[in-house]
């Protein structure tokens, strides 16, 4: 099957078709069927498993082009690869926005920004906003547009349990949330982490500190340092930045969204 | 030899986005960010080969209402210096500030409210997978260190 995800063309081929289906619930939010079967990368999974006899299983092998990307007796690592790499490839490369990884929630009219890499406890923090009522925007990524605004990229939670790196996709209902619709200017950046009993006395950033903050992390910021840079510009101009370490996340979203109501 | 000294800003190969009140400047080979605060701004405009020293502190001054220091701008030199946002080869002859802390350092130079000690900030620009990734202890740039999967700045 060949797609369209944010302007990035992808193809996927399997030698089991029921494996398409499985894969296109990890696209992408708002990816489209696309009817040129010319894309910039196309993965290839072929699917192991018992032999005739059972005596042997074979690994299920995933290929981005022609490099082996994945390879394991489990299923589900391998779709976890492709769904990760493919979002990647697809962030680094959208032509028309600008991928930071980051937590979006919005709240009144304006987005909360939560930079920050994986184990960074962002989506804790995502949800806690989310339970004290603001709307889920995402838990990935913040998809800049070149006015700075964000959009929505609302994939189910990805949640961390019992203190294991494996994730578990929740969605934003079981959270008593509603997902965001529509692009928001960004009103307030949120860099911070976790720590135990630490209470959050952020300071204030200035504009420039907010980008340097968000571009440590944007996909393309190699790749295309001059477009991020005028979004990320445009995105701090009218924010607050605060950074600082944190404590309960149910805590601290309270504290930000009431800060934001004044 | 102090006095005839005309710094010279490297131009090429960068990205500059001017903020209100600060600089940002991206270099595309090196994939290193900085953020200029005002002064530092103003002192990295104004290296262009020709001005010497004193005559950037005036020019500094004219835009900022106020008086400042030779010193402030060597201290600006010095930050540009490190960060390599000076010309290859141009080297500052004079040495700079003994470093103390930067109000120790208003209050000796007597600086206005309205300068503020020059400062310049940097990144590394990280790759795509450095963006995604929770760091590891080769992945961190200079003075940080990876703590629980993130960079920390060393000694936090």
């Amino acid at each position: 099957m060949a797609l369209t995800a944010y302007g990035v063309r992808v193809g996927v081929r399997a030698d089991d078709p029921r494996m398409l289906g499985l894969v296109a619930e990890r696209l992408p939010p708002g990816w489209k069927p696309s009817a040129s079967p010319r894309v910039a990368r196309l993965y290839s999974l072929i699917v192991g498993g018992a032999t005739g006899d059972g005596r042997v299983r074979r690994c299920h092998l995933l290929y981005a082009g022609a490099e082996l990307i994945a390879r394991s007796l489990d299923l589900e690592v391998v779709f976890e690869q492709i769904e990760s790499d493919l979002q990647l490839y697809v962030a680094e490369r959208a032509p028309r926005r600008v991928f930071v990884h980051a937590g979006v929630v919005g709240w009144r009219g304006g987005a909360i920004v939560i930079p920050g890499r994986s184990l960074s406890g962002k989506t804790t923090l995502v949800a806690e906003l989310v339970r004290a009522g603001a709307d889920y925007y995402s838990d990935e990524y913040a998809v800049l547009d070149r006015e700075g605004r964000v959009h929505p990229y609302a994939r189910p939670l990805a949640v961390r349990e019992g203190g294991g790196l494996r994730q578990t996709r929740k969605t934003v209902e079981e959270f008593g949330g509603r997902i965001g619709e529509v692009p928001l200017p960004v009103a307030l950046v949120v860099v911070s982490r976790y720590e135990r009993g630490a209470s959050w006395r952020p300071r204030r950033l200035t504009a420039g500190e907010c980008v340097l903050e968000l571009l440590s992390n944007t996909i393309p910021a190699r790749r295309s340092p001059a477009r991020a840079l005028s979004a990320l510009t445009k995105a701090a101009a009218g924010a607050t930045a605060l950074a600082g370490p944190r404590g309960e996340a149910a805590a601290v979203a309270k504290v930000i969204l009431r800060s934001l109501r004044a | 030899m102090a006095e005839h000294y005309r710094p010279r800003a490297k131009r090429s190969k960068l990205v500059v986005r001017a903020l209100a009140d600060e600089t940002l400047v991206y270099e595309v080979e090196g994939h290193r960010a900085h953020c200029l605060n005002r002064t530092a701004a103003l002192v990295w405009a104004l290296c262009d080969g020709e001005n010497t020293v004193a005559r950037i502190a005036e020019k500094v001054g004219e835009r900022l209402s106020a008086r400042v220091p030779e010193e402030v701008v060597r201290l600006a030199l010095e930050q540009l210096n490190d960060r390599g946002l000076l010309a290859p080869g141009d080297v500052q002859p004079a040495p700079a500030l003994n470093l103390v802390s930067r109000r120790t350092m208003m209050r000796r130079l007597g600086l206005a409210a309205a300068v503020a000690l020059p400062l310049v900030t940097s990144i590394i620009s990280p790759t795509p997978v450095m963006a995604q990734s929770p760091c590891n202890e080769t992945s961190c740039p200079p003075g940080t260190t990876c703590q629980a999967g993130v960079c920390e700045p060393e000694g936090a």
